[in-house]
């Protein structure tokens, strides 16, 4: 757990970056922090792991003043990513992720078993590892940067725009896998971007800056049903519900499967379940993973009212319009009577 | 007068030519000699100027301090030095290795500077965060990645260090200078020719050499780079 009490950091050129900020990320959660170039995300996250140190107040991990950590055992202890990647150019990539363990000293027989099981973790080719890091793609080096930053099992994991430098379709792919490996490795995540989409997508919880202050600290759906203020509505733009769609899990609005909608259904429960990538239309069935933005789309585009929701070949749900409008329907009146 | 006769430039390579396998077995003794004072050289100027070096990107006046005094140090000249060494080293080599490492401080360490404070920012970051103290980036990351640079900055004394130790022949060191400066008491032109030759080809070779291990350097860290052939045959071998 890692906490921020009334932290306030001024550079000695006077420029203050953050003020007065307070708020905490609960352990194996990931937290986004959000906003505009200049709003102080960067050096809040960079507060963590002491590449900073605060003007006033405290940070503290699990409970610990960091200040009165060892500054460098706490960043071997620190995964950290940055966009830039920052991998060592005249070093192999096996000894790229190697890194942290051996300036801890582990053994080089549990180094290599370390290295090899982040090269599958990470979805690269075990051959990579004994080559260079410019001869891979931008996608590749970024898988590498974070193998690197796991390496030695970090309690704390900050990330800085890992993904901004990468092409649309790369950065989607690698959100989605880093989705996957985030719930298998249990990790405290700080996750820093300018980009709402990618901080909805990302954040169990997401902070929201603006000029060196957290504007609003929630979680996605809260934020999307209830932004604070202007600027937070301002910052998610226009299409807020069709946001929430993304977010939404299906099962969080399907109805009861053996409702109206079940003869709609009757016999369509084989098919494939339709990814976020959205390309696999083969059948019309939904995973339980799906989001009602990929459900209203199949919708959009079957012949049936209704789609069922599939787990384990069995039916447990079904989604149709008024569903997906029944959840929604709250929000839109609370908006409307906010303006 | 030169254009009159279609044979007078051939005979005078002939001449040289003749020269050079007449006194074959003193050039291969002079070129030892030669190498040997610029060898030393080397080895002392080298981690000399790579440690002001890497002590310079710990604080900018004592860089400037430090580059300034290496310009100075250029700019004396070598018979000067001999001259006020002298009494010190005695004659002989040791006043001309003194001076030449003198001279090869500013290309090295220069380049020494400018190699490790042109490291990719993000690297150096990236090895911050990992939890790498100061020491161990520079060991681990800055040196490694500016070893190219620094190599290029040692060519470049080396270059200099075979030029000015044919003035060292003067007290006494020995090499290629011994010859020019027999040529110049004995009015021998094709002594002095055949000498000069000799240092130059003798410096371009040397410089070729390094030049070569300078790309295999960078090849390793990365970069991408036109090649020489010598390069490409070294890396494939490697590879």
């Amino acid at each position: 757990m890692i906490e921020f009490e009334n932290v306030t950091k001024t550079y000695p050129d006077g420029t203050t970056a953050i003020e007065n900020v307070s708020f905490s990320v609960e352990a194996g959660t990931t937290t986004v922090l959000v906003g505009p170039s200049g709003c102080g995300k960067t050096t809040t996250m960079k507060l963590v792991n002491r590449l900073e140190d605060p003007t006033d107040g405290t940070v503290s991990v699990d409970g610990t003043d960091n200040r009165e950590l060892d500054e460098i055992d706490l960043r071997r202890n620190t995964g950290y990513v940055i966009q830039e990647i920052g991998l060592f150019d005249h070093r192999t990539v096996g000894e790229n992720i190697a890194t942290v363990p051996k300036l801890v000293g582990w053994d080089d027989e549990r180094i290599d078993e370390r290295v090899r099981e982040l090269l599958d973790l990470m979805d690269l080719s075990r051959g990579f590892r004994d080559q260079y890091p410019s001869e891979l793609s931008g996608g590749q080096r970024q898988r590498v940067g974070v193998a690197r930053a796991l390496a030695a099992d970090p309690d704390v994991l900050l990330m800085d725009e890992p993904f901004g430098a990468l092409d649309p379709i790369t950065r989607d792919r690698l959100q989605n896998e880093f989705l996957d490996i985030q719930e298998r490795i249990n990790t405290t995540i700080l996750f820093v971007t300018h980009d709402i989409d990618e901080a909805l997508k990302m954040g169990d919880r997401i902070a929201i800056f603006d000029v060196g202050e957290v504007v609003q600290y929630d979680t996605p759906q809260a934020i999307l049903d209830d932004p604070k203020n202007e600027f937070v509505a301002d910052f998610i733009g226009e299409d807020r519900s069709f946001k929430r769609l993304d977010i939404t899990p299906v099962t969080e609005v399907m109805g009861p499967p053996d409702g109206e909608y079940a003869a709609a259904i009757d016999g369509n429960t084989d098919a494939t379940t339709a990814t976020d990538g959205g390309s696999s239309y083969d059948g019309e069935a939904l995973s339980p993973d799906d989001s009602v933005k990929a459900a209203l789309d199949r919708l959009l585009r079957s012949d049936a009212p209704a789609l069922p929701v599939v787990e384990n070949g069995e039916v447990i749900g079904v989604v149709a319009d008024e569903h997906i409008r029944a959840s929604f329907g709250r929000r839109s009146d609370a908006r409307q009577g906010a303006t | 007068m030169l254009s009159s006769s279609p044979a007078g430039p051939i005979s005078l390579a002939g001449g040289y030519v003749r020269f050079a396998a007449e006194n074959a077995e003193a050039l291969v003794e002079l070129l030892v000699e030669h190498s040997v004072i610029t060898a030393e050289t080397v080895v002392i100027a080298t981690p000399l100027a790579i440690v002001l070096g890497v002590a310079s990107t710990y604080n900018d006046r004592l860089a400037t301090v430090v580059l300034w005094l290496a310009g100075i140090a250029m700019t004396i000249p070598s018979l000067a030095l001999f001259g006020l060494l002298i009494p010190f080293l005695g004659i002989g080599s040791p006043p001309v290795v003194f001076t030449l490492v003198l001279y090869s401080q500013l290309p090295v360490i220069r380049n020494t500077y400018v190699g490790l404070t042109g490291v990719d920012e993000s690297i150096t970051e990236a090895g911050r965060g990992l939890g790498m103290t100061r020491r161990q980036r520079l060991r681990r990351i800055q040196i490694p990645i500016a070893l190219p640079v620094i190599l290029a900055g040692v060519r470049n004394a080396v270059v200099i260090v075979i030029g000015v130790a044919t003035v060292g022949a003067y007290i006494g060191a020995g090499g290629f200078g011994d010859l020019i400066f027999d040529g110049i008491r004995q009015g021998n032109v094709e002594a002095i020719v055949v000498a000069t030759i000799a240092v130059s080809v003798f410096a371009l070779a040397v410089d070729y050499g390094l030049a070569t291990i300078e790309q295999l350097l960078r090849l390793r860290n990365g970069d991408d780079i036109e090649r020489k052939t010598s390069t490409q045959l070294v890396w494939r071998v490697l590879a």
